[in-house]
């Protein structure tokens, strides 16, 4: 019965991880929004939900990331600057 | 005219005697006596370009009138100077209203200026504009779809003028939203000869670090929103942004542009093509740079609901296989001891779930079932699950609390029932 349980959410989590690069942070959130929505309709089985949790959680995690991986250098360059690193 | 003024009859020496000859100051006042009495040179309308301009001590402008045929000076004295409304410069298409004179000390015609008033250059290109917008909108370029901006930009690119009142506000309003938010400024001329050519190499360049492949090869993420714009300015300040080329390159940019000329009332053509119009640069930054710290509170808000929304459905289930292995006390033998198998190891995983989720979410998951517990009693007795009291108002959760013949009573959600305890039987691990 825990092989089945641990095979279930290892299963979404894998979907989820594939799917990693192409989705963007809004439909994250949107989804993210769906699964509390889910969770507080409170109709799924022990398996739904603790998939439905850990999916959330994996998504979080990546909205998280998202909001690091914005910070990074200011550079400020002359049209010519910008024009030859551009074309490096 | 004097008869002194007669041409020669006979010979031409015969004027270039002394006694026949007249004092060039005399003649000059003649000249001007009758320039300023022909009705042709009063208060004429002339248009051209203004070449040199000198203001004197005084006040009085001394300007001269051109065009690629002619010359003319020209003086609007201090008081008619004072009531025109623009400063003329070199280069001012003007028309003037004046009438002609002469300036006997030097015997130079000019013109006496009574009015004038500047030749609008936007005349022409508003004309021109208007041809541009038309012809984009039978394209189709105003009704394209538009791109989408980024929730979060991973690289934002500004394409504004170095130095300029615009960027430092953008700038300052970035870092209010997102402090460190990834940026690159591509410093381009906003207006004069230059600025269309700069504004358009500027965008393309941004595009360039939109490239995947570039930005791998330069170690950042690719650009994947411009900005291009710059502060308020006159109606000729801003028309590079009204200029095919520019329109051309926001429309045919692959990264998400935001067009932000001005201030609130300019609407340039580069704002009517572009993925968004803002109505000034900062409003730019309103829109396409969120507060870090709200999404940060979003995060928070979602975690806690998901938890505790997840707590909620555990403890029912906790609930069920509880109320699952007293009834097994009643089923036949046959099939118990698979069924009690099948709780023990449903009540070990809920066990476990619960345990790994307060691992994470400890102190999130104390006060949500907390708030929790106050609630699912209700839900469960609306599916027909009842509270049990002894006659001390007890909540009787265990057969061996009571005993037969005791009176009890029992809760369901819509009211109570009396009862009394006809027989008991205690499991044996109980």
């Amino acid at each position: 019965m825990s092989e089945e349980v641990e095979g279930t959410v290892g299963e979404v989590v894998g979907e989820a991880d594939a799917a990693e690069s192409e989705i963007g942070y809004a439909e994250r959130v949107a989804r993210l929004e769906a699964i509390v929505r889910e969770l507080e309709a409170g109709q799924q089985d022990l398996e739904a939900t603790l998939a439905l949790f850990e999916e959330g959680m994996g998504h979080l995690r990546a909205c998280g990331d998202a909001l690091d991986a914005a910070e990074g250098r200011l550079r400020e360059l002359t049209l010519s600057e910008a024009e030859s690193e551009a074309s490096r | 005219m004097d008869s002194r003024t007669a041409p020669p009859e006979d010979s031409d020496m015969s004027v270039l005697q002394p006694a026949t000859a007249m004092p060039v100051g005399e003649f000059v006042r003649l000249l001007r006596a009758d320039i300023k009495s022909d009705q042709r040179y009063r208060d004429i309308a002339i248009t051209g370009e203004l070449g040199r301009v000198t203001v004197s001590g005084p006040g009085h402008w001394y300007l001269d009138l051109k065009d690629s045929d002619g010359q003319l000076s020209c003086v609007a004295w201090r008081g008619t100077a004072s009531r025109i409304p623009f400063q003329p410069k070199a280069g001012d298409e003007v028309i003037v209203v004046g009438s002609l004179d002469v300036y006997p000390l030097r015997g130079t015609i000019q013109l006496v200026i009574k009015e004038m008033r500047q030749v609008s250059q936007l005349g022409a290109l508003e004309e021109a504009r208007r041809l541009l917008v038309e012809k984009l909108r039978e394209e189709g370029a105003m009704d394209r779809p538009r791109q989408p901006l980024p929730a979060i930009p991973q690289h934002i690119c500004l394409v504004t003028g170095a130095g300029s009142a615009a960027l430092a506000d953008m700038q300052r309003l970035i870092e209010e939203r997102w402090p460190g938010l990834r940026r690159t400024i591509i410093g381009v001329l906003v207006q004069g000869e230059r600025a269309t050519a700069e504004i358009v190499r500027g965008i393309e360049a941004a595009n360039r670090m939109s490239d995947p492949f570039w930005a791998e090869a330069n170690g950042v993420p690719p650009v994947d929103l411009i900005v291009c714009g710059r502060g308020g300015g006159s109606p000729e300040d801003l028309w590079a942004f009204n200029l095919e080329p520019v329109a051309r390159a926001v429309i045919d940019s692959p990264t998400p542009l935001i067009s932000a000329v001005g201030h609130e009332s300019d609407i340039l053509v580069s704002d009517m093509v572009a993925d968004l119009r803002a109505a000034t640069p900062s409003h730019a930054i309103e829109r396409c740079v969120p507060y870090r710290s709200d999404l940060e509170q979003q995060h928070d808000d979602i975690r806690l609901a998901m938890a505790a929304a997840t707590v909620r459905r555990l403890s029912h289930l906790r609930e069920s296989v509880t109320h699952l292995r007293a009834r097994l006390g009643h089923a036949p033998m046959a099939g118990v001891e698979r069924g009690r198998g099948r709780i023990d190891g449903l009540a070990s995983r809920i066990t476990a779930g619960t345990t790994g989720l307060f691992q994470h979410q400890r102190t999130r998951l104390s006060r949500a079932e907390a708030t929790l517990n106050a609630i699912h009693p209700d839900k469960v007795s609306e599916r027909g699950w009842t509270l049990v009291r002894d006659s001390g108002g007890r909540l009787v959760t265990r057969a061996s609390m009571a005993r037969p013949g005791q009176a009890i009573n029992i809760r369901f959600h819509d009211g109570a029932l009396g009862a009394e305890v006809t027989e008991q039987e205690l499991d044996e691990h109980e």
